[in-house]
């Protein structure tokens, strides 16, 4: 057989070779150098047919087999810039040498088309009924289909592959990106064409400086009014359990409003639904300076670490509404309101030791607490946007009503805390870019001012013979009223020469602070009010001149940015009532420096280090007792706080994506001398006194962190390790001795994710961290080591189904009882695809645990505390459109 | 000696004519645009994206990339030019389209090399393409674009292409990796029509100058197409923890916001088989 087969293919190379013609040669140019790349065709005599072709070597040398009976063939030669040359030839192998003139007939040249997207504001339409079909519900479904358009799994729109700039309805901004919303309720039936506007730029006086070849979009309604929404709806058992949310939207030609309302009581943290997620608003909320702060509070558990879904005992109202009016062109208003109520409860029990070098104070409370949130919020934004400048105003109300209630038995005594905590806060931003020159100059203006009348009251009596000579009573009572003033105006712009941009910023900010408070006891139902150190009448002015340089410098693979903050600074401090004051002036020079490396295609590198001033606030400052809870009362008659940072960081990474092997790691280093130092008393029932005292002190930190991953493609697994190890030194003043503390942490996180076969992920979490604490080199307590290991099998049976099976273990070796916590949640989620509701059953707490113990522990003390958590549940919801 | 000076001088005289006659040489330098329709997603096959392309043409060697890519890197260049600040950067970045294709394709026309640089999230890869195009010659005729297009069969890598050529234009070239034929590709698509090249712009541009990729770049990873499409592969699987490495905490929200670009590439992908 073998041979045959071996007959056959030598007959056929034979026959091949016989009516084969082999013709080859070299290519020149006039002066007799070789012509590399130029092409050699033979064809048939007529017709053009190509039968066989070469391109010419490095050598200008090529060669051709040609398989024709033909006897006569026509070879051409060429090569751009010389004359083409045709042959006709006898079909016999042959060398054929060409020499090739120079030509100046030029190729014909295909002039691009000027594409539509070179022109600026064009505007494309589609008309939605072209592209809807049955199982389009909403508008996302029908814009996946719109060519050029894509939907991610996110909800984000791109066009050409570019997210869209901003999400228009009937030309109006609403949702400021937060088009999810709309986008995935509006129905499709109600829209008649979604529009896309190409190289749009939203501030128009940027227009004519900055380019944009970014798209928006438009969609345009059928009705002048579409009133529409979604709808989540959930219930559960035990006791009576409910889950709710209504969302309604209304849209007309210069209105639009989308309003939602939600409720439950199954420890969703329903505030995180309007919490701030965009960096710049939180920078905003930051520079405002009006956060809320809470001057006298109950005594809190401390809350377990993992989801608030386990424990949060809520019961919870959000109302919330956005409304957007095009007041005339180029003029919108916006509204954004929302109403909080939430009553939670925490019960649960803490056991806290003090350390001295001397004793060991315990103390157990037995707590129940009751908190009431009570909120509203509310924001307008005014924006005027023109070709000559761009103006927004954003002004800003927030207030609380919050109150908290606290029961504690405490050595078999009853202890009732009451603390009303509202808060009231007013904002205005203001942001202005106009053009000077070719520069654009930016103005910033922030104003603020918040105040804050609280009140804390505690029965029985509590530090009797600091407020009543030791003689006990009925009530103590805690009032106290704050208010903030705060201004900051700053003018900057950018400027770059050659490698290096520098950008310049002058400013000032001033802030006034009140604080008036007065602390009263009630003895046989009347009141005294307590005189002289028991009350407050402090101001406390701030002002701020401020300088700034940040200077850029790039190259090659260096980066290298350096700021240099340059401050006037002056801090008044005054109570006239109780005649004390203080005034400092300080130029604080603040630099800051930060160098970037990129060594090769695997290892990078960086190095900071900085220096920074910082100084006391107001919370540190007051002369006279303040009682922040029933077991804290003090006062502050040590000077203004002020420290000075260094800190260094040194950090390298290394990614070989090849072998999926990503290494970093950094260490950092802090040192930090203040002019006080921090300390404690503890009386013998329980009740500490905190303070400050003068003296210069040292407090040096090391960190080191380290992070490698690794992915098997062939197991589809992830493997992740995280360690940290962390040394802090400091003194401390301990019962009126000075002691050297250090703090020694080491923790230790690992990860496992697989996905080996398409319907099951698997992924495995553990922490183990160990701490310990020294004083003066002596070892406080055992190592503290807690664990953590969680476990989801996640299944996907089909593609409409999913199982999800969760089960988590805690353990510390802290306490004898209670050591290990563990817990079990089922979920099961099922999709109708005709109809697009959602089904979903959650099980949660299977193994009813009922407690769960937590660790706390600093310098000078350690608590444990239990905290009751949420029982075993069982909640069915369903997600549909209306 | 006068004789030899002489000699001397006309020797140098005449190396110096040759040499100015090398600098002279016909260079053949053009910008060649391509504009690409292809089926992002086989679940949905009437959906054309589009996409244009430039092969620069530096007589032997040729560069093949996507011109939203030369956009962004012409960006980013620029930005590190002026030194502009990170933050306006990315704005601006975020201002241009997406490519899907951001290789780099260099080929030398004589030898047939191809070397192709290619980008997984933050990482440069270099690697050599030895794959030969075997073209079946046909004998069907069309004039696009004014030229006399001559039809062309190859099977590549899983898929079968049909390429309209020209003599009329003798370069050796084509979009992607094609080439080899007595003349410059004008139009070429697979059977599914699913991607689908055609010319749609050439022009002579003296301004065209390759630097041919270096092997040993220390900024470039040096590996082969299998590993790259390996790497590609593992790179969208565990895209999220290749993120995280670089220090940012992605929590099930986060994950959803980033979506995964990556595995779009892997959808339909151009080379659907690789040996």
């Amino acid at each position: 057989m073998r041979i045959i087969f071996c007959f056959v293919f030598c007959f056929f190379i034979i026959s091949i070779s016989f009516s084969q013609t082999k013709i080859s040669g070299t290519i020149t140019t006039k002066d007799n150098t070789s012509l590399q790349g130029a092409s050699v065709v033979v064809t048939k005599t007529k017709g053009n047919i190509i039968l066989a072709y070469a391109i010419s070597d490095t050598n200008g040398s090529y060669s051709l087999n040609i398989n024709s009976k033909l006897d006569s063939l026509q070879i051409n030669v060429s090569y751009i810039g010389y004359a083409k040359q045709s042959k006709i030839i006898l079909n016999r192998s042959q060398t054929l040498n060409f020499n090739l003139l120079e030509s100046t007939e030029k190729l014909k040249e295909v002039i691009v088309k000027s594409s539509a997207i070179t022109k600026r504001r064009d505007t494309i339409s589609y008309s939605v009924n072209a592209f809807k079909d049955q199982k389009d519900r909403v508008i996302s479904d029908v814009l996946r289909k719109l060519p050029g358009i894509e939907v991610l799994v996110d909800g984000k729109i791109l066009y050409q592959g570019k997210p869209i700039q901003k999400y228009y309805i009937e030309g109006l901004d609403l949702l400021e990106g937060k088009y999810n919303l709309a986008n995935n309720n509006l129905p499709a039936d109600a829209v008649s064409k979604v529009q896309i506007l190409e190289n749009h730029q939203p501030i128009k006086i940027l227009d004519s400086l900055v380019f944009s070849d970014k798209a928006s979009l438009n969609i345009k309604l059928k009705k002048n009014i579409t009133v529409t929404g979604t709808s989540k709806l959930g219930i559960g058992l035990s006791p009576f359990l409910w889950n709710v949310n209504i969302t309604p939207m209304l849209f007309t030609k210069n209105q639009q409003m989308i309003t939602s309302y939600q409720t439950n009581n199954v420890g969703n943290d329903i505030s995180s639904e309007i919490k701030t997620l965009t960096i710049e608003d939180l920078l905003d909320q930051f520079e405002s300076n009006n956060e809320k702060k809470d001057w006298v509070t109950i005594q809190e558990l401390s809350s377990p670490s993992f989801s608030k879904e386990r424990w949060l005992d809520n019961n919870a109202h959000l109302l919330t509404t956005n409304y957007l009016v095009r007041l005339k062109k180029d003029v919108d208003l916006k509204i954004n309101l929302s109403y909080i109520n939430d009553f939670q409860q925490q019960n649960g029990n803490t056991q806290t030791s003090f350390f001295t070098p001397t004793d060991t104070i315990s103390i157990i409370e037995n707590t129940n607490n009751r908190l009431f949130f009570d909120s509203l919020k509310s924001k307008f934004v005014l924006t005027k946007n023109t070709n000559k400048n761009y103006f927004k105003n954003t002004f800003e109300t927030n207030n609380y009503w919050d109150s908290q209630n606290g029961q504690i038995i405490l050595n078999n005594e009853n202890l009732n805390q009451n603390a009303e905590i509202p808060f009231t806060s007013f904002s205005n931003k203001l942001k202005i870019i106009k053009p000077f020159g070719k520069k654009l100059v930016t103005i910033i203006s922030v104003l603020s001012y918040s105040k804050s009348p609280q009140n804390l009251r505690v029965t029985p009596s509590q530090f009797e013979y600091l407020l009543n000579n030791g003689n006990s009573f009925e009530e103590l009572n805690q009032k106290i009223e704050h208010s903030n003033f705060y201004a900051n105006n700053s003018f900057s712009f950018t400027k770059g020469i050659k490698k290096f941009t520098f950008i310049p910023k002058v400013g000032f900010t001033i802030q006034n602070q009140k604080l008036d408070s007065r602390i009263s006891i009630f003895e046989n139902s009347i009141e005294n009010i307590l005189t002289g150190d028991f009350q407050n009448n402090l101001i406390f002015n701030k002002t701020s001149f401020y300088t700034i340089l940040n200077t850029q410098y790039r190259n090659g693979d260096w980066r290298i940015e350096l700021e240099t903050p340059l401050k006037v600074q002056t801090f008044k401090r005054e109570d006239n009532n109780l005649n004390k004051n203080q005034n400092i002036n300080r130029l604080t020079f603040e630099p800051r420096l930060s160098i970037k490396k990129d060594l090769n295609a695997f290892w990078k590198t960086t190095f900071s280090a900085s220096l920074k001033n910082s100084f006391g606030e107001i919370n540190q400052l007051y002369y006279g007792y303040i009682l922040n809870n029933y077991r804290n009362i003090q006062q502050y008659e040590t000077p203004i706080l002020e420290s000075l940072k260094k800190n260094i960081t040194f950090g390298i990474s290394y990614r070989n994506p090849i072998k999926s092997l990503f290494i970093n790691g950094f260490y950092s280093y802090g040192k930090s001398n203040q002019n006080l130092l921090f300390g404690n008393i503890i009386n013998s029932d329980g009740t500490t006194s905190f303070g400050f005292f003068e003296q210069d002190n040292n407090n040096n930190t090391h960190n080191i962190n380290f992070r490698g991953s690794k992915y098997f493609s062939k197991l589809n697994t992830t493997l992740t390790i995280t360690s940290n190890v962390s040394l802090d030194n400091k003194e401390q003043l301990l019962n009126g001795t000075i002691t050297d503390i250090t703090t020694k942490n080491v923790q230790l996180k690992g990860k496992l994710d697989t996905e080996i076969i398409e319907w099951l992920n698997i992924e495995y979490k553990n922490k183990i961290s160990v701490s310990n604490s020294q004083f003066e080199n002596q070892q406080a307590f055992d190592n503290i080591i807690t664990q953590e290991h969680l476990l989801n099998f996640n299944f996907y049976p089909t593609s409409n189904q999913y199982i999800g099976f969760n089960a988590e273990f805690y353990k510390n070796n802290f306490s004898n009882q209670n050591q290990e916590n563990y817990f079990l949640n089922l979920n099961y989620r099922y999709t109708f695809k005709k109809s697009r509701i959602d089904l979903e059953l959650n099980w949660n707490n299977i193994l009813n645990t009922k407690e769960f113990a937590t660790i706390f522990n600093d310098a000078f003390s350690y608590t444990q505390s239990t905290f009751q958590l949420r029982p075993r549940q069982v909640l069915m919801s369903m997600k549909f459109n209306f | 000696m006068r004789k030899i000076v002489f000699l001397i001088f006309l020797l140098t005289f005449s190396i110096e004519i040759k040499a100015q006659k090398k600098t002279e040489k016909n260079d053949n330098k053009f910008k060649i645009q391509y504009e690409l329709n292809y089926v992002k997603d086989t679940l949905f096959p009437n959906k054309k994206e589009k996409e244009i392309f430039t092969l620069y043409i530096d007589n032997n060697l040729s560069k093949f990339v996507s011109n939203r890519k030369l956009h962004i890197d012409s960006l980013s260049s620029k930005a590190r030019k002026d030194n502009a600040f990170a933050m306006s950067f990315l704005a601006n970045l975020s201002k241009i389209p997406k490519t899907n294709f951001s290789f780099e394709i260099y080929k030398n026309s004589i030898t047939k090399e191809i070397v192709v640089i290619d980008k997984i999230i933050k990482n440069k890869y270099i690697y050599k393409d030895d794959y030969k195009n075997e073209w079946i010659l046909t004998s069907d005729t069309l004039t696009i674009q004014n030229y006399k297009c001559q039809k062309s069969l190859l099977n590549y890598r899983g898929r079968k292409y049909e390429a309209w050529y020209t003599t009329e234009i003798p370069i050796s070239n084509g979009p992607f990796k094609f080439q080899g034929l007595p003349g410059l590709i004008i139009k070429i698509n697979d059977s599914k029509r699913d991607y689908s090249f055609e010319l749609i712009g050439l022009i002579e541009d003296k301004n065209v100058n390759i630097a041919y990729p270096k092997e040993k770049d220390k900024w470039l990873i040096s590996t082969t197409l299998k590993e790259f499409k390996k790497t590609l592969l593992s790179s969208s699987k565990n895209y999220f923890s290749q993120i995280e490495m670089s220090g940012i905490t992605l929590n099930k929200q986060g994950k959803k916001m980033f979506g995964n670009k990556l595995s779009e590439k892997l959808k339909n992908p151009i080379e659907l088989k690789i040996e």
